[in-house]
């Protein structure tokens, strides 16, 4: 894949800063005001996500989808423009894949985040995407954070966010080295449910992704935290009784007389 | 102020009839950061070619050699306007197994603009024209 030619196309900037200045705002991205997460336990990695994406102060999806797969063994998580996230994830993705097919070799974390960090730096935070990445390889579990402008941690918890405050409350007080699996789910969906409930950014329901050595289990709405009180059934179905009966009459022959009038109900 | 900001500096004359109406004040406008950053920028991925590095690994010959092979390949290209496929280059540069926006963002194949047309860059590649039309003539 070489860059043969393409790329960004810069030609409404003018138009656009002109109707800027004649006070036509242009129209806001849809933002992941999120509460992301991550944990090394045993054995792998937990990610860990809300579904909250927001436009403005409007929530644009109540179940968006924010962890992004990069690679069977290498999973991230991505806050900030939710087309920037899902872009530079994609991307990175398939340069990964180009770089196993030139290898032979199963891809490695470190090599996803020195892509992403590389890209990122060069567009000077540009490019809006805050990530958690993380994924086993060879060397064991690997968590990264990455910030928007390129620069990155490796730690063996991480949040990120507009919740990464609360999530990481949770972190400090319930992190453990060498955790069980079933205790690293709970602590990760605890930190993602206290961004949900107190970060207005955050909302909806919580996404978990476990990544070991032997494979992946990404659990879609693992906890289903803000489902519709009331849902519409279409075709409405009466139960029986619903409407009173006033007057039933079973006539046999074929012309049948009612005789008498119901007077209206009245308060009388 | 960014320098890029200024007016531009007129050195031929503007020929209205290939290139449309001069108009000195959009070419002045402030142009997109990113496009700044793209053109100053090597595209990521690319293994980044520092002769000193280089020349400490492998010896004083092969950044030299590197230089010129890149200068060799680099001249095998089709007509302006035509796509080249730059195999040998992006071979020698490590650019082959690179994937960034370019590669699949606005390709010139799912471009709508009729592409400029090959005489008139021909025509300023070879200094008879200042610059290839800016719109098709027909």
């Amino acid at each position: 894949m070489g860059s043969n030619a393409g790329g960004f196309d810069f030609e409404l900037v003018k138009r656009n800063a002109l109707l800027e200045a004649k006070g036509v705002p242009p129209p806001r991205a849809w933002k992941t005001g999120t509460t992301i997460a991550g944990v090394i336990y045993k054995d792998g990695v937990v990610l860990a996500a809300d579904t909250r994406s927001t436009s403005g102060s409007t929530v644009a999806d109540k179940n968006c989808e924010k962890i992004h797969f990069i690679a069977p063994n290498i999973y991230c998580c991505g806050a900030g423009t939710a087309a920037d996230t899902e872009n530079v994830t994609a991307m990175v993705s398939s340069h990964l894949e180009l770089h196993k097919y030139a290898t032979g070799r199963q891809a490695r974390v470190v090599t996803a985040m020195t892509l992403l960090k590389s890209h990122l730096f060069r567009y000077q935070g540009h490019v809006s995407a805050a990530l958690i990445l993380g994924g086993v390889d060879l060397h064991g579990p690997h968590l990264f954070t990455i910030f928007p402008h390129g620069s990155t941690d490796a730690l063996p918890y991480a949040t990120m966010g507009s919740g990464s405050l609360n999530a990481m409350a949770v972190f400090e007080a319930g992190y453990k080295d060498d955790m069980s699996r079933e205790e690293a789910m709970a602590l990760a969906a605890r930190a993602i449910r206290s961004g949900v409930y107190n970060d207005l950014g955050s909302g909806s329901n919580v996404d978990l992704c476990i990544i070991t050595a032997g494979g992946v289990e990404y659990l879609r709405n693992y906890e289903f935290l803000q489902a519709k009180t009331y849902s519409r059934v279409f075709p409405v179905k009466y139960p029986p009784g619903t409407a009173p009966v006033l007057k039933t009459k079973v006539t046999l022959s074929e012309v049948a007389v009612i005789e008498g009038v119901e007077s209206m109900e009245t308060d009388s | 102020m960014d320098p890029s900001c200024t007016l531009p500096y007129q050195a031929a004359a503007h020929d209205n009839l290939r290139h449309g109406l001069c108009s000195l004040k959009e070419d002045a406008l402030q142009r997109h950061p990113v496009q700044l950053i793209q053109e100053a920028t090597a595209p990521p991925g690319v293994p980044a070619a520092n002769p000193q590095v280089l020349r400490d690994l492998y010896g004083l010959a092969f950044p030299a050699r590197m230089a010129i092979e890149r200068q060799i390949m680099g001249k095998f290209t089709r007509l302006p306007g035509l796509p080249s496929s730059r195999l040998g280059l992006e071979s020698l540069t490590g650019e082959l197994d690179a994937f960034g926006f370019e590669s699949y963002l606005g390709l010139p194949e799912h471009s709508v603009d009729q592409p400029v047309e090959l005489h008139s860059q021909m025509e300023a590649r070879l200094g008879m024209a200042t610059k290839p039309l800016t719109r098709p003539m027909f």
